[in-house]
């Protein structure tokens, strides 16, 4: 049971490499192998970076022979982030999956389901923590060489991120069951996450260099404690250390089993219960068929804090963006300017810098996906395919250009280019995100996933959704390659202009294929 | 009111619908009788503009549903078998959202909601998200949604599952009255004695061709419609 259990979890999170959804049938080797490419990538910019890090403080530490701070400083960050990336995958899949309650009909013992969707995050986790952990091994075998324990730990390590992060799960999920305004909330979590995460990242060598200078203060204080101690120490190769953390696990994870095995059922069943609103009759409103989709759109979009967090993040960036340059912008400009020749490429920058932030809104390219069952409600109600795409466009747009233009505006006003300069810097960007929503819908209708169970795996695990953002960032460095090889001969504004040109031709392109075959596809589905 | 010639449909090699012509007049409630797989939803859902077909044409009121989908689409009506409805939104966004593709007047709509609603006990509900809806509520809200733009024709795939006794009873009315006024309905159900004492034609389905069809009267004679219906399937077997 328990085998036929994780199967089937497995097999959901991981369809979406190899079954297509839209005919659930297998996927062609080459698009297979585009995802694998994808993933590749993915995982090789997360490796690299936690390949420095551990570059960074190896040799400090084994050279002060505390190779198991090394290994315990390395750990706790896989552990850190295995439960940062963990945290809203438990409570989607632990606690809010959407056949929680089919499951629970069968003859399937709770402890059972807990158990098996326990394991399958399990898998999750240690892949997020292998990002950390396998560098951090590479990086010290050639001091102290690779040791079974410490392979053994790869293993037995994302067990206690786990137990962390179904706990941190459990409580997200309880007080979630019990607010009115449950997205918002989730939202505000992510976003405080992101926010930590951010602080982090951006201060991490700061971080180094003061760990590095208090190597041994915090030696002590985290010698003191046994079961870090041990953590280390296993890594580093000491098998009767590994057996002590793995008793510590053991007991953690069992602890956490057990106590979650007794509320599952009341967690999974609570957020039925939340505070009923009466209607009261009222004077009803008349709206248009666009406005109706429009709004259609984004009761959608309100109600996913995953497809707000996945698709729009770019505009919270754009806004931080925007207040940063706004208060900095006369020192980022004199520290630029500085650089010799930028100066005259500001504007450009600039435009990069907006268009960047700007891919991080990717909300036309899960939109068809997560029509999902009620499809056929776009199908059976008086309104053309162009109507109810034309609504996705829009949203992506409306959430989109406020922000583009306040950090445009912003960046206009530190580089404190000419008029032409800043009209441009502008419209390029606004141009952009039109391409990037027209961009978005088409790959979601070459690649659709309509056999969802939860909106998360539509928005999250989705090839459109990747590309998008990828495929994004291909067209800016693209133009900003092309300026490279046409620099000497084209000015930045010139180089502004001509890109504009080729975007708004590109788009007229993209819409003039959404209308005659896109429309097409939409209605076949 | 649906005229339905030759129809046509193929999933690969297997033709779903084989040749199906149906014709449904102002003022009858037609039922659709088949087996599981017979073909019926497939029927519903090409009449509605939902699937594309391969052969044959599907008229509403004179007009083809393959040439004008929008025109058709907007004076039918149609509830599926499971009512996958829109679960962000509450009871009454998802009825303004119909209300306003439609494109039903303030006064129109207000009437409708408020006398559909309450008649089917569904008013106090209104403001609660539909993922927090029962399957029976979804259906209702399904129905009252078909009901708001005064369709002449209202197409159901098994539109009685899941409703409470009073709600059916209350459908049931609202079908007889809705042809009284020279509006007509076409469904699909397995429940005979429904279509026995509610339908003034049936047609029955089998594997996907059309093996009888008329008033109740003629396709029953002197025995039960499920009597006459396993005796059908039996005889294709």
């Amino acid at each position: 049971m328990l085998r036929a259990l994780i199967k089937k979890q497995t097999l959901e999170i991981m369809s979406f490499l190899f079954k297509s959804g839209k005919t659930g049938k297998m996927r062609s080797k080459g698009s297979a192998a585009l995802y694998a490419l994808l993933m590749l990538y993915v995982v090789g910019v997360f490796g690299w970076m936690f390949w420095v890090v551990a570059s960074t403080l190896c040799a400090p530490f084994v050279q002060l022979s505390l190779d198991w701070l090394y290994f315990c400083v390395m750990a706790l960050t896989a552990t850190v982030m295995g439960v940062f990336f963990s945290v809203f995958a438990t409570q989607s899949q632990l606690y809010e999956a959407k056949d929680n309650e089919l499951l629970l009909s069968m003859p399937i013992p709770p402890r059972m389901l807990l158990l098996s969707r326990m394991l399958t995050l399990y898998i999750q986790t240690f892949f997020f923590e292998a990002l950390v952990m396998v560098p951090a091994l590479i990086v010290y075998y050639p001091f102290g060489g690779i040791s079974v324990p410490g392979i053994l730990m790869l293993f037995i390590l994302p067990f206690v991120a786990l137990a962390l992060s179904c706990v941190l799960g459990w409580v997200v999920a309880l007080i979630v069951s019990r607010m009115k305004n449950k997205s918002l909330f989730s939202v505000l979590l992510s976003v405080l996450f992101l926010a930590v995460y951010f602080i982090v990242y951006s201060r991490i060598n700061s971080y180094l260099n003061l760990l590095l200078a208090n190597i041994e203060r915090i030696g002590k204080n985290l010698g003191a404690v046994f079961p870090l101690r041990q953590l280390g120490l296993a890594f580093s190769g000491d098998f009767v250390s590994m057996l002590i953390f793995l008793v510590f696990t053991a007991v953690l994870f069992c602890a956490v089993y057990a106590v979650l095995s007794l509320s599952f059922i009341r967690i999974v069943t609570a957020k039925r219960a939340a505070s009923k609103r009466r209607y009261v009759k009222r004077e009803l409103e008349v709206g248009s068929v666009s406005g109706a989709l429009l709004k259609k759109e984004f009761l959608r979009y309100r109600s996913l804090p995953s497809y707000i967090m996945n698709c729009s993040l770019g505009s919270v960036f754009m806004l931080a963006g925007a207040v940063y340059v706004f208060i900095k912008g006369a020192q980022l400009r004199e520290m630029l300017v500085q650089i010799s020749g930028w100066e005259a490429y500001l504007p450009l920058l600039g435009c990069a810098a907006v268009c960047l932030a700007s891919t991080m809104n990717d909300i036309t390219a899960p939109s068809v996906s997560l029509e999902g069952k009620t499809l056929w409600l776009s199908r059976a109600l008086p309104v053309s395919a162009i109507q109810v795409l034309s609504a996705k466009i829009k949203l992506h747009l409306y959430i989109t250009l406020p922000f583009v233009l306040l950090f445009s505006v912003s960046a206009v006003t530190a580089a404190k280019a000419d008029f032409l300069a800043a009209a441009l810097m502008l419209a390029v960007p606004l141009a952009f995100v039109l391409f990037t929503a027209l961009f978005g819908i088409i790959l979601n209708l070459k690649f659709p996933n309509f056999t969802w169970i939860n909106e998360t795996v539509a928005v999250k695990q989705s090839a459109s959704v990747s590309i998008a953002l990828f495929g994004s960032w291909g067209v800016i460095v693209l133009f900003c390659g092309l300026f490279y090889l046409v620099h000497a001969a084209v000015s930045a504004t010139a180089f502004l202009a001509l890109t504009l040109a080729v975007l708004l031709l590109v788009c007229a392109l993209l819409w003039q294929w959404i209308v005659k075959r896109g429309t097409r596809i939409f209605n076949s589905f | 009111m649906l005229r339905i010639t030759n129809l046509t449909k193929t999933y690969g090699d297997k033709r779903a619908v084989d040749s199906l012509s149906l014709h449904i007049q102002p003022g009858e409630i037609y039922g659709f009788i088949g087996h599981n797989g017979a073909g019926k939803t497939t029927t519903i859902k090409a009449c509605c503009g939902i699937l594309d077909f391969d052969g044959g044409d599907i008229y509403v009121d004179g007009v083809s549903v393959k040439e004008n989908p929008l025109s058709c689409k907007a004076k039918t009506a149609y509830i599926p078998d499971n009512p996958d409805l829109y679960d962000f939104m509450s009871g009454i966004q998802y009825l303004q959202f119909v209300a306003d593709v439609f494109g039903v007047s303030k006064a129109a709509r207000q009437e409708a909601i408020d006398k559909y609603a309450d008649m089917f006990s569904l008013t106090g509900d209104l403001a609660q998200p539909i993922g927090s809806y029962s399957h029976g509520m979804k259906q209702k809200l399904a129905v009252i949604s078909a009901l708001l733009h005064e369709p002449r024709l209202i197409i159901m795939d098994e539109p009685f599952v899941g409703l409470d006794p009073k709600a059916s009873h209350i459908l049931k009315e609202i079908m007889r009255d809705i042809c009284n006024r020279g509006g007509a309905i076409f469904f699909s159900t397995h429940v005979l004695e429904v279509a026995e004492k509610l339908c003034d034609k049936v047609a029955i389905i089998k594997d996907g061709r059309l093996i009888k069809s008329g008033t109740m009267e003629q396709v029953r004679g002197d025995t039960s419609l499920e009597d006459v219906f396993l005796e059908l399937e039996d005889d294709n077997a």
